[in-house]
């Protein structure tokens, strides 16, 4: 059974996704369905495991509504991010423009959004759930720092936030 | 979550933490849960019901099962090593034949065994009888009769009272270093040939159709 603070949380995983909240208790309440029709439902790790039904729910309606821009981050993008300049600890936000954030990322960026700034997983928890390198995680993670920070210098300069 | 968390972090936090189920929502998906576990109880249920039922037929089969398989097994062993084993009437004559095999009486022949004398008179002359005398064959009394090949062999006939082992499936083969026959002449004539290795098959066909052929 999962508490009200894990069916939050599996919702706002689900709403880092699809961005639409109807939407995101829709996929939400389908993954729980699917979830507890397997009797024999004894998961290591539930919350991560209806993490990826939530997942696997969201890209295959994507995918079936073919709106969804697939980008693919292949290992050749991997570049060195030891020392990663866009860090964003300076940058302060209201929430107003979190949304404005959250609504202009893409869906990938945003569950990256996610995972790394409320989950707080590192590069290496991220890459195991995207089964992908570490490294081109920390690479995804890199674009997305320095694509909210040049949207920020753009609002900056545009509207003088 | 870590202690050093940066503004921006704090602000995406803060931005999903607003975001919550509304209280309709927790109380659906909660129910669900519910019915899930209730639908999962019965089913679990029935299962234990239905396993605990086939797991007592099962120890009950189990137990009469291994029991009746080997005592059955047996059974069939021993059905099938009586049927196929060489009857003792076989083992004993042969026993006779040697004990006998410097033996050439001729024994008087009693009326009472007018068949038996009739048998003996039927062997054709071109075969000499060296011998014919009463033994014991499992208990009962069996004319022996030894009768040598035109050039070689040797030839034993048992006259044996009653009928032969009920039981018996092989009613000819091998024993030792001589073939054998049982031949039911009459419900209470039991004719056993034996015969060495080095008789001729048509000699013994020949002696045996006219010592049978009296036989009424």
């Amino acid at each position: 059974m999962f508490d009200r603070n894990e069916l939050n949380q599996l919702y706002r995983y689900a709403l880092s996704l699809c961005k639409q909240e109807d939407m995101a208790y829709d996929i939400l309440q389908s993954a729980l369905e699917r979830y507890l029709s397997k009797a024999d439902n004894k998961v290591a790790k539930p919350l991560a495991f209806l993490k990826t039904i939530i997942r696997n729910i969201y890209f295959d309606q994507e995918r079936h509504n073919k709106v969804i821009s697939m980008v693919t981050y292949d290992d050749q993008d991997e570049i060195n991010l030891i020392e990663d300049n866009s860090d964003l600890d300076e940058l302060l936000i209201n929430q107003q423009q979190v949304k404005l954030i959250v609504n202009k990322l893409s869906t990938e960026e945003n569950e990256l959004l996610y995972l790394w700034a409320v989950e707080e997983y590192t590069a290496e928890e991220i890459a195991k759930i995207y089964d992908k390198p570490r490294g081109t995680v920390l690479s995804k993670l890199h674009r997305l720092k320095k694509r909210i920070k040049d949207y920020f210098v753009e609002a900056e300069v545009v509207e003088g936030i | 979550m870590k202690n050093t968390i940066n503004p921006f972090k704090k602000a995406v936090q803060l931005f999903y933490e607003n975001k919550s189920l509304s209280d309709s929502q927790q109380n659906q998906l909660q129910s669900l849960q519910e019915q899930a576990r209730t639908d999962v109880n019965a089913l679990v249920g029935t299962e234990s019901a239905n396993e605990i039922e086939s797991g007592i037929c099962h120890k009950i089969r189990n137990k009469w099962l291994i029991p009746v398989s080997i005592a059955a097994s047996m059974s069939a062993i021993f059905v099938l090593v009586s049927l196929l084993s060489v009857p003792h009437l076989v083992s004993h004559a042969y026993t006779d034949v040697l004990k006998d095999a410097s033996d050439y009486t001729l024994g008087e022949l009693g009326a009472t065994n007018r068949i038996q004398l009739d048998m003996v008179k039927a062997v054709p002359e071109k075969y000499s009888i060296e011998m014919h005398k009463y033994c014991f064959l499992d208990k009962e009394k069996t004319m022996h009769l030894r009768v040598a090949g035109v050039e070689q062999g040797k030839l034993h006939l048992f006259f044996k009272k009653g009928k032969g082992e009920t039981n018996w499936l092989t009613r000819t083969g091998n024993y030792k270093d001589m073939h054998w026959k049982i031949l039911q002449l009459k419900d209470d004539l039991t004719l056993l040939v034996m015969y060495t290795q080095d008789m001729r098959e048509s000699s013994v066909n020949h002696i045996v159709n006219e010592v049978v052929s009296v036989v009424g």
